[in-house]
């Protein structure tokens, strides 16, 4: 029972449509100057404590994108990365970034150089220091492993998409004493990490944090949309439940909030005479 | 005598034993401390994982989604694209690293596009499946028990507070905060039973590897099988 087409229920296209344009409306709100507010997340400030803590041991910084493939949340991490890189930057405090995948390797590449020069440092700039280890899972985990062992890193920063070597990475950092600070939106890891970092950005928490760092207008009018779909989701909820009470779980309009082909029930429902 | 001649590795079936005992030992001597005999084998495990990948690389990418659709199925527009992605490696070159951006903008724009989809296949039956939850007992839902109304309200409220938790957009004090508040324990609840669970399928996978170690290779009577 899924979509692969809007023609398998033309509301669902329509409320994907309408979230759309509520993105675009904020993106575009943003873009022209509007100053939108995203509150503040409490491991944020646990960022700069970290780098602070590298920057007086002199020991390096690992940033870990996971095996994260390329697309939207290696884009949000690297923009974290970004941001972490322009902090150490002004300190020349080491770092590395371990990926597991060609294409976010070479991204990060461009993203971390941008950052060195955007914070005027273009001579700390080393491409050794951005790693691809391996794509496979725990060869790539072992690869982290050796490399935080080996450099004693002072703090390790995880964000982006993570599996099983989640565990594995956040225990050897705690192994070394380094502050860990990780955000994943793979919902069965953030446990792993609630359980051995000092500080985890759960969930969408992951994607307000680099709009808050960055504050790219695409990335804070994505933010305030997604809100107010969270809303739209959340009054559908409730009315949902009221209605499937007064008329059935399997009512036409049940049916065309969410089910492939309730657009039709609905219509031939209605085409009845609400029959 | 006997059991120390079938313990040696004599034999391939013994020394791939002995090899996967030395490799799992060297491995975990990472939990005392990083040592030279961990970092060979770190080494020598990305580089067989490395070429290894080469093979699923060529069976399952480049045959299956360029050659065979070419030669065998005759569709030559894919030719182009192997070219395509390849300008990637431009990244390596500074007078012509802007041709790799092309193939990342369709990366992305590729990503994004896919989201979509993805978006309605995931996300919608999640909602569909929620709406489906009666509040009270009715006509319209004789089968609902008292039970599955204490179910349902419990959902509704844990959606709801965990939801609220994660909004951003304004600053959350008082009764939103206390909501957002209770939907955070309620996710750490949910979050301690994943982590219980997956602990045990840890805990599994390290049975199997001493099981492996003690009746493998020291051929110990163990009985039953390993993980």
């Amino acid at each position: 029972m899924t979509y692969q087409h809007a023609q398998d229920n033309w509301f669902a296209a329509i409320v994907i449509g309408f979230i759309t344009l509520v993105v675009l409306v904020n993106i575009l709100r943003a873009k022209l100057g509007a100053q939108l507010y995203i509150r503040r997340i409490p491991g944020l400030d646990a960022i700069d404590e970290a780098i602070g803590r590298s920057t007086e041991l002199g020991r390096p910084v690992t940033m870990i994108p996971g095996l994260t493939t390329f697309g939207v949340v290696a884009v949000q991490a690297l923009t974290i990365f970004k941001y972490i890189t322009q902090q150490i930057a002004r300190f020349a405090t080491p770092m590395r970034l371990l990926t597991g995948d060609a294409t976010v390797f070479a991204v990060a590449q461009e993203a971390i150089y941008d950052a060195y020069n955007e914070a005027g440092r273009p001579d700390l700039y080393d491409a050794d220091s951005i790693r691809f280890l391996s794509d496979r899972q725990f060869a790539f985990a072992s690869g982290v492993a050796g490399l935080i062992q080996r450099e004693r890193v002072a703090a390790s920063f995880m964000f982006g998409e993570f599996f099983a070597e989640s565990l594995i990475f956040a225990e050897t950092g705690n192994m070394v004493g380094a502050i860990q600070i990780a955000g994943t939106t793979s919902f069965t890891q953030v446990p792993f990490f609630v359980a051995a970092c000092d500080y985890t950005i759960i969930g969408d928490e992951f994607y307000a944090t680099s709009a808050y760092l960055s504050r790219e207008p695409v990335l804070l009018g994505s933010l305030v949309g997604q809100d107010i779909a969270k809303l739209l989701f959340a009054l559908t909820a409730v009315s949902g439940a009221i209605i499937s009470t007064i008329a059935g779980v399997d009512s036409p309009i049940i049916k065309l909030l969410g089910q492939p082909g309730g657009w039709d029930a609905f219509m031939q429902w209605l085409q009845g005479g609400g029959r | 005598m006997d059991w120390i001649l079938q313990f040696l590795p004599l034999g391939t079936e013994r020394i791939s034993i002995w090899i996967g005992v030395l490799c799992t030992l060297a491995i975990y001597s990472l939990l005392y401390r990083e040592n030279p005999i961990y970092r060979f084998f770190e080494h020598m495990y990305i580089g067989l994982a490395a070429g290894y990948s080469l093979g699923p690389l060529f069976v399952d990418i480049i045959y299956r989604y360029w050659i065979e659709p070419i030669w065998v199925q005759g569709y030559w527009a894919w030719a182009f694209v192997v070219p395509y992605g390849m300008y990637l490696y431009f990244i390596f070159s500074e007078r012509y690293g802007w041709l790799s951006r092309i193939v990342i903008g369709t990366l992305i724009g590729a990503s994004a596009g896919l989201f979509f989809q993805e978006f309605s296949s995931r996300y919608l039956p999640q909602l569909n499946s929620t709406l489906q939850k009666p509040l009270w007992v009715s006509s319209a839902n004789p089968d609902v028990t008292g039970w599955d109304v204490f179910v349902n309200f419990l959902f509704i409220a844990i959606l709801l507070s965990v939801l609220t938790y994660f909004t951003f957009s304004y600053e959350q004090r008082g009764g939103v905060k206390r909501v957002a508040t209770v939907g955070r324990w309620f996710l750490m609840i949910g979050l301690g039973a994943i982590f219980g669970n997956t602990v045990m399928a840890r805990m599994a996978l390290l049975i199997g590897r001493i099981y492996y170690i003690l009746s493998d290779w020291l051929m110990l009577p163990l009985g039953g099988g390993g993980g």
